[in-house]
């Protein structure tokens, strides 16, 4: 018992709770931008897993991580579009279209990497580059808050920002404004001249990019390379956040937060010999017993205002 | 002619599936007058009308305003060039302040992207100010009532400098004392140079207030008079092509030994925030139709909800027969002799895409005439439907035709066919008639006259005062989810008075309204 | 009559544009990705039906896709956003691998038996995602997905600890025993009898649909969960029976799959056929012959790509993007709406002016 609570009160698990978050909120930010202009994305996990290959492959081919992470953003926003596009134009149910596009994804991003590096594995073999970790000057000096906030992957603190920025977006500007018109009631929307198929694109474009940031903070930060399927679910367990926060985004970023935690004691008992199959089974459970208390409570609360 | 405003020309509409809304429809609106257009449902004012807003676009023909040919991609080309719309539902959403609803679609705006909530808010009072609105700018939308919402819905067409205001059947959610009120800001909007248009079937209220009228039947106009021109007789012929009849006491049969059908004992709906019904206590009795007025949002469908077993309840009681069925599940309570118009027949009633013959036998599909232990019968369902369907008069082909291809009435037909099949003791019946033609609505009113002179009781809730007085034998009214008064005959209240309860102006003693729980 | 003819013409003639559209883009890819495009597009259309063990190969990949689209589609056409046949498949893989080494022995009895068992324990499972829709109303899209990454891990942890067979050097259980095999049904290929269980099911799965009160229930809740509510059908028994039953058919399938193809359970990955069995449903409308059908369809492709993908440079997962175009044009509204629009316009005026 002991080992485990030196590992878990540790200014090194605060660390892994910000490196393991980051693709989480990405993914749940992702999610949340397309779900509150009234267009639910469920393709983040897919877009995630083709940005995360085509931030590798584009800094391959360019010799810049940052020219990755645009190729990256690239085919993030291109996946949103395609679900954008058929379900505003030829009304595909979102959902059917989401799950078209993961399922696509998974095969897809194999097939790339068979093409280019000929096995079905990874892109280890590849000279792909990795984006920058930064240690912020002063902060990095101060003990314990330093261990713990400095020394992240540049894209940890874009996230931070972007985090901020979509709270920002969202409750103060006239865009965030007519994102929720046309997600709360699109005939209200429309009726005083909201585009409401413009705002929803421009919705999934911002959700693709964010999808993609996540996408490529794992290939390009977390690790420094793509292995088929890496998303492992961190896509869905966005959904999941999303789904729990309802609209409001700050309780979107804190159940994401709750789910970081578990993923990370995951990660941290990884190095003890508990049996691994098990261990990664954490983080989901976190979210599948969340959820149902989630539900519980909303029925319970229904149930008391109509009764 | 230069006083004229905005100019519809030989305006017409065919929808995808080929029905036509509007045949070569022309009408000209002048600047500063209260012009009505008039007809009955489905006689293509409302289409007109989204045409002219730029919601729906014309097939042929073209609008014409301030002197211009316009073409409306959208309505926000319409709203710019100083269009406005109050729509028949509304366009509110209801977590937003009344200030955000007011702005949005155009909202004053800091640093080029930000919303100014403050302006906001300071232009919306400003606004309610000049034109003598009371009303709570902070204030969320879903907490206003329904006169408040329409308050807000007008002042988004101000706020965007509306100079043609189109009000699709305002009244039509308002109690008499509301209309009045809305009224004298319309007057005053003719004054300050605003046309007003507006969309009615209420035809004594079009008279009082108009300057002039257009009679629209079946998709065309049938002219414009100047309303001290026109008759109501006159008006009527021109829209129904006959007499309305409206009284049914002839045809309704004296009963003797009826007894109660229904009892709703103590009932009472509480939430943390309020009571949404208290104290109701009621008795409906076999062979008669007890009406329920009231304006919407009152407690109605709550407290029809609840004894159709869709909601539960905090406390009291709910008797059919005798047999208590307040938390027994909807099946049981149909098969105890309930049956059920609803009041959104899309969202409740009908399965839009499955056949007729699906959605006929659903509130009695495990019955033995028409199901085995597991497998349906699918022949004897064959034969109720089309037994039904004549008998009811559904225009279509055939019973396995979409329910959702058919028109309102014909829908609205199937669906009463169905809660009549399982011959019940109580039909409640909510706004049977809202929304369709006229025949049907007429069939449908012989219909339920004929339910209750075989011995049924009915259970009728409708917002159109009209069909409550004229159906009804005893009435109640709810106001502010408490029975406000009782009336043992439509002819012991006025319109005048019945207004005062619906408002919450007046209310019986308690021993009078106690008198609607009869043994 | 005449109306619905011309609706099941429109998805013919939709589909087989689709089919078309997606065909000329995978054309596209090869000529992008290959050396020998013309060779890989001939190999990806026509190899399947060039050798009987191909078509074998056609029919033995129909069948694990085809449960989990009969699975998938239930749960759809009652409204229901389940995509647990993903997880069932592997922990019900997991159970008859478990059960399959401890038979009695006796051919006819051992797969009958086998197969059961892993049916009603994917029924069971699929209870839990069940239950707590129909009471709670619980997100099932979302706990759905948990259980397959909870369910696989529970699995896998299972079969290294309690089943691994020592004399291989790979994860993998122990050998199924001789008699749980399922027989072969066309001599010549490994087709074996798992076909004709799908189409027994495929049947069945129809008579439910459309001649029984359960079926009727599902259809009305499907279409119009208010509706069904208001008509005094019971939504917590439905939800209940129906992710049985389709935990049930997907159990079935995952058992018929391994007794059919595999000796030991090597699965050390979710297997994607649960999620493709979403994709099925989707094609094939939640109608049980379409799903058939969807099921032929993409099993031909997924076989042409296998066998392309062994003579030539381009990887089997070039099927991928024939069936995500597939998915997307089949389900699209407006796709070709425009076209049936004035086709439509045209009969009406054919019709008015013979009045």
């Amino acid at each position: 018992m002991e080992q485990y609570k030196d590992l878990i009160f540790s200014a090194s698990f605060f660390f892994v709770i910000i490196r393991v978050c980051v693709p989480l909120m990405f993914a749940s930010m992702s999610a949340y931008t397309a779900n509150l202009s009234g267009l639910p994305n469920i393709a983040v996990e897919g877009i995630m897993l083709i940005a995360a290959i085509m931030g590798v492959l584009g800094s391959v081919w360019t010799h810049s991580a940052w020219l990755g992470l645009l190729v990256a953003i690239a085919s993030g926003i291109l996946m949103a579009l395609i679900l954008a596009f058929s379900a505003i134009k030829l009304k595909t149910t979102p959902i059917m279209g989401g799950i078209a596009l993961n399922v696509f994804a998974s095969s897809f991003t194999v097939f790339l990497l068979f093409v280019i590096t000929g096995s079905k594995g990874t892109t280890a073999s590849l000279p792909s580059k990795v984006l920058p970790t930064i240690h912020i000057p002063i902060i990095k000096d101060i003990p314990i808050l330093g261990e713990i906030i400095s020394g992240h992957n540049v894209l940890a603190y874009i996230c931070m920002i972007t985090a901020v920025l979509v709270y920002i977006l969202v409750y103060k500007t006239k865009f965030g404004l007519h994102m929720r018109a046309s997600g709360l009631d699109e005939n209200a929307a429309r009726s005083v001249g909201i585009n409401v198929n413009r705002v929803r694109f421009t919705s999934l474009i911002l959700s693709g990019i964010l999808a993609a940031m996540g996408g490529a903070y794992l290939s390009m930060g977390y690790l420094s390379f793509f292995t088929a399927n890496m998303t492992a679910s961190r896509g869905w367990i966005g959904i999941a956040a999303e789904a729990m926060g309802r609209g409001n985004f700050i309780t979107v970023l804190l159940t994401t937060l709750v789910f970081g935690v578990f993923d990370a004691i995951t990660n941290v008992l990884s190095l003890t010999n508990l049996p691994s199959e098990l261990l990664q089974t954490i983080p989901y459970l976190a979210v599948f017993f969340a959820i149902i208390a989630y539900s519980i409570k909303e029925y319970n609360k229904k149930k008391r205002n109509n009764a | 002619m230069d006083d004229i405003i905005l100019s519809l020309q030989e305006i017409t509409k065919v929808y995808d599936n080929g029905v036509f809304a509007n045949r070569k429809v022309s009408i000209d609106f002048k600047k500063g007058e209260i012009h009505s257009v008039v007809g009955e449902n489905g006689a293509g004012k409302s289409t007109i009308m989204k045409i002219a807003f730029g919601m729906e676009k014309q097939s042929e023909g073209q609008i014409v305003y301030k002197g211009k040919p316009v073409q409306f991609e959208n309505s926000m080309e319409a709203i710019k060039l100083g269009i406005g719309m109050v729509h028949q539902h509304f366009m509110l959403i209801p977590s937003f302040t009344v200030a955000q609803s007011i702005v949005l679609g155009n909202e004053p705006v800091k640093n080029k992207f930000f919303v100014d909530y403050n302006q906001a808010t300071k232009k919306a009072t400003e606004l309610a100010k000049k034109y003598n609105f009371e009303i709570d700018v902070k204030a969320k939308i879903e907490t206003l009532s329904v006169g408040a919402k329409q308050k807000v819905e007008i002042l988004k067409t101000l706020y965007q400098d509306a100079e043609v205001i189109i009000l699709d059947e305002p009244t039509a959610v308002l109690t008499p004392q509301e209309t009045d009120a809305l009224f004298i800001e319309l007057k005053k909007f003719r004054e300050l140079g605003h046309t007003v248009i507006f969309i009615s079937h209420k035809l004594n209220e079009v008279k009082q207030i108009s300057d002039r009228i257009t009679i629209m039947k079946n998709g065309e106009s049938c002219g414009t008079y100047n309303a001290c021109d026109i008759s109501i007789e006159k008006m009527t012929e021109l829209i129904v092509g006959r007499e309305l009849s409206t009284s049914f006491e002839d045809i309704k049969k004296k009963l003797d030994n009826t007894k109660a059908v229904l009892a709703v004992e103590n009932l009472e709906i509480k939430t943390t925030k309020k009571h949404t019904l208290n104290n109701i206590n009621f008795t409906v009795k076999s062979g008669e139709i007890l009406g329920i007025a009231g304006v919407q949002g009152n407690g109605q469908s709550e407290l029809i909800q609840a004894i159709a077993g869709m909601r539960s309840f905090t406390s009291g009681s709910i008797h059919l027969n005798d047999v208590d069925i307040s938390t027994i599940p909807i099946k049981q309570r149909r098969q105890k002799g309930l049956a059920y118009i609803p009041e959104d027949r899309m969202q409740d009633g009908i399965a839009a895409n499955a056949s007729i013959s699906d959605n006929i036998i659903s509130t009695y599909y495990d019955s033995p005439e028409i199901s085995g232990k597991v497998f349906m019968k699918n022949k004897s369902i064959r034969t109720i439907a089309d037994n039904l369907i004549s008998k009811f008069s559904v225009k279509t082909t055939s019973a396995k035709t979409k329910i959702g291809s058919l028109s309102g009435g014909n829908i609205q037909k199937v669906v009463v066919a169905r809660e009549y099949q399982t011959d019940p003791q109580l039909l409640i019946a909510e706004q049977p008639t809202r929304g369709i033609d006229i025949g049907s609505a007429n069939f449908i009113h012989n219909q339920l006259i004929d339910l209750r002179n075989e011995g049924r009781a009915i259970l009728l809730v409708s917002a159109d005062l009209t069909e409550v007085m004229d159906l009804s034998d005893k009435l109640i009214v709810m106001y502010d989810g408490e029975i406000v008064a009782y009336f043992e005959s439509t002819n012991d209240v006025t319109d005048k008075d019945l207004g005062l309860y619906m408002l919450g102006v007046k209310k019986q003693s308690e021993e009078e309204i106690r008198r609607a729980y009869r043994v | 009559m005449f109306k619905k003819n011309s609706d099941v013409m429109f998805e013919i003639v939709k589909t087989l544009v689709a089919i078309a559209i997606s065909l000329v883009i995978s054309f596209l890819i090869l000529v992008l990705v290959s050396k020998t495009p013309v060779d890989a597009f001939f190999k990806l259309l026509t190899a399947p039906v060039t050798k009987i063990r191909y078509f074998g190969n056609v029919l033995e990949t129909m069948v694990p896709i085809g449960f989990a689209g009969l699975a998938t589609s239930l749960l759809f056409r009652t409204g229901l956003f389940n995509l647990g046949t993903e997880g069932i498949y592997y922990i019900c893989g997991v159970v008859t691998a478990t059960v399959a080494s401890q038979m009695f022995g006796n051919a006819f009895l051992d797969p009958i038996l086998t197969i059961l068992i892993s049916s009603v324990f994917g029924g069971l499972v699929a209870l839990i995602p069940g239950y707590f829709k129909a009471k709670y109303n619980t997100n099932e899209l979302v706990v759905s997905l948990m259980m397959n990454s909870i369910l696989f891990g529970l699995g896998l942890f299972f079969v290294k600890t309690f089943i691994r067979a020592s004399d291989v050097p790979s994860v993998a259980s122990n050998k199924f025993m001789e008699t749980t095999r399922l027989p072969i049904f066309i001599p010549g290929t490994r087709t074996h009898i798992g076909v004709i269980v799908l189409l027994v099911v495929t049947v069945l799965m129809f008579i439910l649909l459309f001649k029984t009160k359960l079926g009727y229930s599902i259809r009305m809740t499907g279409l119009n969960k208010n509706f069904a509510k208001y008509s005094g059908m019971s939504a917590f028994a439905l939800f209940l029976s129906v992710h049985f039953i389709s935990g049930f058919i997907g159990g079935m399938g995952s058992s018929i799959e391994l007794l059919g193809m595999y000796e030991r359970f090597t699965w050390v990955a979710l297997p994607g056929l649960g999620f493709t069995g979403a994709l099925i449903a989707t094609l094939g409308k939640n109608n049980p012959f379409g799903v058939l059908l969807a099921s032929f369809g993409i099993a031909y492709i997924r076989v042409g790509a296998e066998i392309m993908s062994r003579t030539t440079d381009v990887p089997v997962e070039m099927a991928a993007f024939v069936e995500a175009i597939l998915v997307f044009l089949i389900m699209s509204q407006y796709f070709l709406k425009k076209w049936r629009d004035r086709s439509l316009l045209k009969e009406g005026d054919k019709a008015n002016g013979t009045v």
